[in-house]
């Protein structure tokens, strides 16, 4: 009778780790307002496990060497470079750059990456906040952006929002939870 | 009661247990498996309005015997895709009922949700409205078969 107990006991000890662990999945979630006429709305949300399974497909997709930023193609190893240094230094505001275009702001904060982006003509303000870990795995790779290592450096990432982008006309917000978010149409 | 009655009332028992039994497992499985249900209601007088609800144990059966046709050329894109979604089909059996994607315009919404053992698709529009629900297991299935037919 004991034996039977103590497998009963282990083999609830086994299941209850089992869905601890599928429990602990960690979820990007993405959600999109549209201030337009329709007021589209747009909210999808993916276990970021779940993501990494999808990466094949977007690495036919990401170029080699060179990322594109605001339309520009810029070189990999000079970001890394840039990134190498930023790293090590203490934390701290490191690049401000303030025309008549945009207000650009790096900082480096608590172990965050902190991008602010005020740009004057499209009224766009974009806020990106990246753990430095994060930031470490995305320029771990070689020619390219290492997506693997940025979907798993991601699930080992705290909650609270990683981009928000405000507009006129839409507001974007891209955040990582430890749980699902129910529907906003199925909210009371 | 004699030793033949009750050799023959054994018998009829056993019979009986047999046949309830089978049932029950048959019952119990075809709940179990769910169903692959489709429903398209267009609006409008000349509007199609179709509806199928097919047992899942049907479609799992069918996927397990039919052969996956030799000639079938699957995207390679595509082909890296299959295992990525043999996996997603298998720990969405593990979640809890989620709604991965809601989209509202204007009139219009989109929604992909796991709901029970389902996946659902779920369009509305002012002209259609469909739906798709498909049994995680049979996704799982087609995926795993898929994905043997391009390893091999």
């Amino acid at each position: 009778m004991r034996t039977i107990f103590a497998a009963v006991a282990v083999a609830g000890a086994l299941a209850s780790g089992v869905r601890a662990e599928t429990s602990s999945d960690r979820w990007i979630h993405v959600r999109v307002d549209d201030n337009d006429e329709g007021h589209a709305r747009v909210d999808i949300q993916v276990p970021i496990g779940m993501v990494s399974g999808l990466l094949p497909m977007l690495e036919h997709e990401v170029g080699s060497g060179e990322i594109n930023i605001n339309g520009k193609d810029v070189d990999l190893v000079r970001i890394r470079n840039a990134w190498t240094a930023l790293r090590q230094a203490k934390d701290g505001q490191y690049v401000t750059v303030r025309d008549d275009d945009a207000d650009v702001r790096i900082a480096k904060n608590g172990g965050l990456l902190l991008i602010h982006v005020d740009d004057k003509e499209d009224g766009d303000r974009v806020r990106i906040k990246l753990p430095l870990p994060v930031v470490d795995a995305a320029l771990s790779g070689g020619e390219t952006l290492d997506l693997d290592a940025l979907i798993r450096a991601l699930e080992k990432a705290p909650s609270g929002d990683i981009v928000t982008v405000d507009n006129n006309e839409s507001h974007v917000r891209i955040w990582i939870d430890s749980a699902p978010a129910p529907a906003r149409q199925d909210l009371p | 009661m004699r030793r033949g009655e009750r050799l023959a009332l054994a018998i009829v028992v056993g019979l009986a247990v047999l046949v309830g039994g089978t049932a029950g497992a048959a019952a119990y499985s075809w709940n179990h498996a769910g169903n692959v249900r489709l429903a398209v209601h267009e609006s409008g007088p000349d509007g199609m309005h179709m509806a199928i609800s097919l047992p899942a144990v049907l479609v799992n059966t069918a996927i397990a015997l039919c052969p996956v046709p030799a000639d079938l050329r699957i995207d390679p894109r595509w082909e890296d895709m299959i295992p990525a979604l043999r996996s997603a089909a298998e720990s969405l059996s593990d979640m809890p009922d989620v709604v991965f994607v809601d989209v509202h315009d204007g009139d219009e919404h989109v929604r992909i949700a796991k709901s029970g053992r389902e996946l659902v698709i779920s369009v509305n529009t002012p002209d259609e409205r469909f739906e798709l629900a498909l049994p995680i297991e049979s996704l799982r299935r087609i995926a795993a078969k898929l994905e043997a037919k391009v390893a091999a």
